[in-house]
């Protein structure tokens, strides 16, 4: 089912949540809201959702315009930051509410509730603890809970509001993988909202970076990554050395070195560019580009990070080969091989 | 000792007593026409308490308004008001010709009626602050969880909220039950003490000891004591209960 909201505004007391959100999902997508905290994705879910109305703008499902309906009408599953378990009930009457308070006509019977909890808790590997109080089980167990809960009523929409913030790191990866088999064996149309671009880009289709109530790129994760759209993106996701520079005729100045422009094309004038870690080569001093000091070399599983002083003081992280000939102490010369402009 | 030593005084010097003085003084008609009015109004303003209480509490916890915390500090007023000022104060209100008293078809002040007026007031905030934290640490997820899998909002307060809340809204209507009970000052004034129809326990209590009738006083005194023992144990279990509930979870 698509989603689709246009021109979405949310205001709240004294700031702008949502300032002219557009955004469309496809069918079977699972896409990603990133950005940090405050940009409004959050809000934007929770508008998806139902459980917040925006002061202007359309959302649609299927073409449909859902704007004035009550969450409870949407059918859509909903996983919460805490997951938002009834603590005074069981785990099998937790996953059974969404069928149990159906309206007496379409309202499974017993058994087949039964059923289909059964289905589902085999479904979040948990069999055998529907038994259990919400207050007995581990985080992770509890999300899966809150998911299957959220998928007894067969949704063809999951929202999910930063589902594995509250997990360490281990449960965190092995449930990112299975989320993603359970969106993929389901058919479900998913958005989740996160903080850590790794999660976004591992896992998401498509992601949707968000700053300040708008969105700035929605793209791929390799795009997003490669490709960014705006400044904001290019220093959002991944690390990235910061310059001011010159743009003239699409080559960028940088420190005395003249490259041309991989980003969309920016005006003439003043600029900011972005260089990542693995987009530097290292020279020998005194060859055009950054004069720097190496402070320390530290060999990781497949590359070498080096750590270079620039002299204003700046720290440069600068992926090189393993076989990278630089001490500590030593000055060197760093090269641009690609960079992205943007205008200031 | 501090507690024990005057309770146990009550019930030796109502032994001084014999058992069929006992029963003339605190089984006298006159005697259970006021338990059953004290009682009986406590029980019924505790009921109202428990449910605005509750309406109170929600809305104190999941609505930020303008003077919320003048509001908040309203609450307790009940608590702070000396309860002689608490009934003057609604005496003043309900009195066929107060401000509210005048626009009401029906007499409040000098009635049974208006003994539950005044042991509302007093009983409010025992229900407000007793199930405001646990209101508060419920979460309005919560809510918003049981709306998005199709709940309405009365099925979300049937079956989410209230269940959550309950053992802290029994525990809320029986302090204010207790209080109700025992209440005197904010009484007396609003109740006009009419013997048989508007009179409460305490106050009965109160005119033993004018007339230097101790024993009768603590004939009366034993007996309400005990009725307020049981509903503290009854308290004590309820709450006993609640906490084996969340230890088990």
């Amino acid at each position: 089912m698509t989603v689709a909201v246009a021109n979405l505004v949310k205001r709240f007391r004294d700031h702008t949540a949502l300032d002219g959100v557009s955004l469309d999902v496809r069918p079977g997508e699972f896409l990603a809201l990133l950005g940090p905290s405050g940009s409004g994705k959050t809000t934007l879910l929770r508008i998806i959702g139902g459980l917040d109305f925006p002061d202007a703008g359309t959302v649609a499902f299927a073409g449909r315009d859902v704007g004035a309906m009550a969450a409870r009408d949407r059918k859509v599953g909903f996983v919460f930051q805490n997951y938002a378990l009834f603590r005074h009930m069981r785990v099998a009457d937790n996953i059974a509410f969404g069928l149990t308070v159906k309206p007496r006509g379409q309202r499974p019977t017993g058994a087949a509730i039964k059923r289909r909890v059964d289905e589902l808790l085999a479904l979040v590997q948990l069999p055998g603890l529907g038994g259990r109080f919400p207050a007995q089980l581990s985080g992770g167990q509890r999300q899966r809970v809150a998911l299957a809960r959220a998928l007894a009523v067969d949704p063809q929409v999951l929202l999910l509001d930063e589902p594995f913030g509250a997990l360490d790191a281990k449960v965190r990866n092995d449930l990112r993988r299975w989320l993603r088999g359970v969106h993929e064996a389901m058919g479900l149309t998913s958005i989740f909202v996160t903080h850590d671009q790794d999660e976004a880009l591992d896992l998401a289709d498509r992601v949707a970076v968000m700053s300040d109530g708008r969105i700035e790129q929605v793209d791929t994760p390799d795009a997003v990554y490669n490709r960014p759209a705006t400044a904001f993106v290019a220093d959002f996701i991944g690390n990235a050395t910061r310059f001011d520079c010159r743009l003239a005729d699409g080559v960028i100045e940088v420190a005395g070195v003249r490259l041309a422009n991989t980003a969309p094309a920016a005006a003439d004038g003043r600029g900011v560019a972005f260089i990542r870690p693995h987009e530097f080569a290292l020279a020998s001093a005194g060859e055009p580009g950054l004069a720097a000091t190496v402070r320390r070399v530290a060999h990781t599983a497949a590359r070498a990070s080096v750590e270079c002083v620039l002299a204003d003081g700046r720290v440069v992280d600068v992926s090189a080969p393993l076989d990278v000939a630089a001490a500590a102490g030593e000055a060197v010369t760093l090269v641009p091989t690609t960079v992205r402009a943007y205008p200031a | 000792m501090i507690v024990l030593l005057p309770l146990s005084a009550i019930f030796i010097k109502t032994a001084g007593l014999g058992w069929r003085e006992f029963v003339a003084v605190a089984l006298s008609r006159r005697a259970l026409a006021a338990y059953r009015l004290s009682f009986g109004a406590a029980a019924l303003a505790a009921a109202i308490n428990a449910v605005f209480g509750l309406l109170v509490a929600w809305v104190l916890v999941r609505y930020d308004f303008a003077g919320k915390r003048v509001v908040s500090a309203l609450v307790d007023l009940p608590f702070a008001l000396p309860t002689a000022v608490a009934g003057i104060a609604l005496t003043a209100l309900y009195a066929p010709n107060g401000w509210i008293g005048s626009l009401l078809p029906f007499k409040v002040a000098f009635e049974p009626v208006g003994v539950v007026v005044a042991l509302t007031f007093i009983g409010l905030p025992f229900v407000v602050r007793t199930v405001e934290p646990v209101l508060a640490d419920l979460g309005a997820d919560v809510e918003e969880a049981a709306a998005s899998l199709g709940a309405g909002r009365w099925t979300t307060f049937r079956r989410v909220v209230l269940p959550a809340v309950l053992p802290a809204l029994v525990t809320g209507f029986a302090l204010a039950f207790a209080r109700g009970v025992g209440e005197y000052g904010s009484v007396i004034f609003i109740a006009g003490n009419l013997p048989f129809r508007s009179e409460i326990a305490p106050l009965l209590i109160v005119q033993q000891l004018e007339q230097y009738n101790y024993r009768g006083a603590t004939a009366i005194a034993a007996t309400m004591l005990t009725a307020s023992f049981a509903i503290l144990v009854a308290i004590n279990l309820l709450q006993a209960w609640d906490r084996r509930k969340m230890a088990a979870l």
